[in-house]
């Protein structure tokens, strides 16, 4: 089987670049060429529930009647369509590797506390007036006003996923201010943030299905991710459980700051489970016992519920959980794959984190692990390699971090201590 | 531009972190705490202004530093090199708005040739403070699928 992109797949892109030019030129100046576009967009979703919703906030939008609740409603729309974009190209992936494709189950959001519901209504305010002004306006005045926002949607857990991606989206946005000045802005990468974000404003994520589970886990790889102020590692494993194997995956998050690099990010998260990372280390494999396996392939680890075992990976067969329906795009594809001598896609280094130290002369033979991603293109993020008894990736990263000396935030803390003397 | 995978960045050189425990670039100004050469408990806080160039270093208690003298002082340099080392020579010279072939630190202060401005040390220092916020901030075991979108930083 191969990893063609399906045509539908491809025609529906031109969808998303029309909404994206519009964000990009700020919905506070639609001109009719504009309108078409998001007329297009809706005309998509004839026939299904969504159809009314999104012709009717774009008929206000043309109006000039931007309130937050159409600027959704066509982010919606965007989203729905990148979703539907996912499934194709996840049964695209999954076909070419013999795995079954096994949906998400989710029961519904929890409702927000009324201070989340707060926070949220800031960042929506913030992201409408982005909308308004349009991407390659953005300005310091423009963008600023986030800070204060993001230090409220930190402190709490519940808004987790918001502030994740909101704290990415500001740091890139300040970063590349004044936007005018760049030849062109990263339409597609940010009109994605802010519909996800903007989406997210609106309610919290529906919860996935858990069950609890006794089986074999296998490590495969970690995905390292980060920006300016957190840093998430998630770790893909294969769990053997009632006969079926399964891809699973364990997150650990921590915020940080942009001082921590290299090796060092690592000690950030190893202290949350010691074993599991030790197992990543070594290629061991665990017996875990009682923990929680989502349907959306979650699987949320307990370090204390496992124990060594033995056992080797062999991927063939396995059942590839759906991501739950908010993080259905084809960003979020990632499919565990590990290979000798052809690479099922071409190699990609632009999604492998720079701190894991991987580079392209470590994967030019030997065994490579890494994801399958899509970005109009299949292609392959490497995330290890094994050359004879040299391994490349996060065994030579947890390494070296076992061995820092001064850990940064113990410099950073005895500075802040003498700036606080009065 | 329709990809969603970042402009990849380059990775940060190795800087002096007990010399310059912060610096950012924010709001169109380059700003950090600058480490004293003489004495273990004393820090400066420096920074230097985009486009004008305007520049200001003093202790925390705002008492100027004494090496300003109408010029900018060896903390500024500290600070615009280690600048350099955390984000790389195209990023500052693009938030300073000069060529990037000044990408020095005395290159980019001449090159953009302003003068001492006096600036209240307590904006930086509260920027100090909300950094290491974020290592207060409690880890947790979540996947964070959003953050598939940022690999840089």
């Amino acid at each position: 089987m191969s990893l063609a992109v399906p045509d539908d797949v491809s025609a529906a892109l031109r969808l998303t670049a029309g909404f994206d030019a519009v964000l990009t030129q700020g919905f506070a100046r639609l001109t009719p060429a504009q309108t078409s576009a998001l007329d297009e967009l809706a005309d998509a979703f004839a026939g299904t529930p969504l159809h009314a919703r999104v012709a009717e906030a774009v008929r206000a939008l043309a109006a000039g009647e931007i309130l937050a609740h159409h600027l959704a409603a066509v982010a919606a729309a965007r989203a729905a369509l990148e979703g539907a974009r996912a499934d194709a190209l996840l049964a695209v992936a999954a076909a070419s590797l013999g795995l079954t494709v096994a949906p998400a189950e989710v029961g519904p959001a929890p409702e927000p506390s009324a201070e989340a519901t707060i926070r949220m209504e800031s960042a929506r305010q913030w992201l409408v007036e982005i909308g308004l002004a349009g991407l390659q306006n953005l300005d310091d005045a423009t963008i600023v006003p986030i800070v204060a926002t993001l230090e409220g949607l930190q402190a709490m857990p519940e808004l987790g996923g918001l502030s994740a991606v909101l704290t990415g989206f500001a740091d890139e946005l300040l970063d590349h201010a004044p936007t005018s000045a760049l030849d062109a802005v990263p339409a597609r990468r940010w009109a994605d943030l802010w519909c996800h974000a903007l989406l997210a404003t609106y309610a919290l994520p529906e919860v996935p299905v858990e069950r609890a589970v006794r089986g074999l886990w296998l490590p495969i790889g970690a995905d390292v991710r980060h920006h300016d102020h957190l840093l998430s590692v998630v770790v893909h494993g294969l769990l053997e459980v009632d006969g079926d194997k399964h891809l699973v995956r364990s997150g650990f998050a921590a915020w940080k700051v942009d001082a921590i690099t290299g090796a060092e990010i690592w000690n950030l998260v190893t202290p949350q489970a010691p074993r599991l990372f030790a197992a990543l280390a070594d290629d061991a494999a665990l017996e875990v016992v009682g923990m929680a396996l989502c349907s959306d392939g979650m699987l949320r680890w307990d370090d204390a519920a496992c124990t060594p075992a033995d056992g080797a990976l062999d991927l063939a067969g396995a059942v590839l959980h759906a991501p739950a329906p908010r993080h259905r795009h084809p960003l979020q594809i990632a499919v565990p794959v590990r290979y000798r001598g052809e690479a099922p896609a071409p190699l990609d280094l632009s999604r492998t984190s720079p701190h894991i130290g991987l580079e392209a002369k470590d994967l030019d033979r030997g065994t490579i692990t890494g994801l399958l991603r899509f970005d109009e293109a299949f292609s392959v993020q490497p995330m290890s390699a094994v050359r004879g008894s040299k391994r490349f990736g996060p065994a030579a990263g947890l390494a070296a971090a076992a061995k820092v000396k001064q850990p940064v935030l113990d410099v950073l803390r005895e500075r802040a201590s003498k700036l606080l003397r009065k | 531009m329709s990809s969603f995978v970042a402009h990849p960045r380059p990775a940060p050189k190795k800087r002096n972190l007990a010399k310059v425990p912060f610096v950012e670039v924010f709001a169109g100004r380059l700003q950090g705490v600058v480490s004293s050469g003489s004495s273990g408990d004393r820090v400066y806080v420096s920074l230097i202004q985009a486009g004008t160039g305007n520049f200001y270093c003093s202790t925390n208690n705002n008492r100027p530093c004494g090496g300003l003298r109408g010029s900018p002082c060896k903390h500024l340099e500290a600070l615009v090199t280690n600048a350099i080392a955390q984000y790389g020579a195209e990023r500052v010279c693009r938030a300073m708005g000069v060529p990037e072939d000044t990408a020095s630190a005395w290159g980019i202060v001449n090159a953009l040739g302003g003068s001492a401005q006096k600036v209240e040390a307590g904006e930086v220092f509260a920027r100090f403070l909300d950094y290491l916020r974020y290592v207060e901030l409690p880890s947790d075991q979540q996947a964070r699928p959003e953050m598939a979108w940022f690999v840089t930083g």
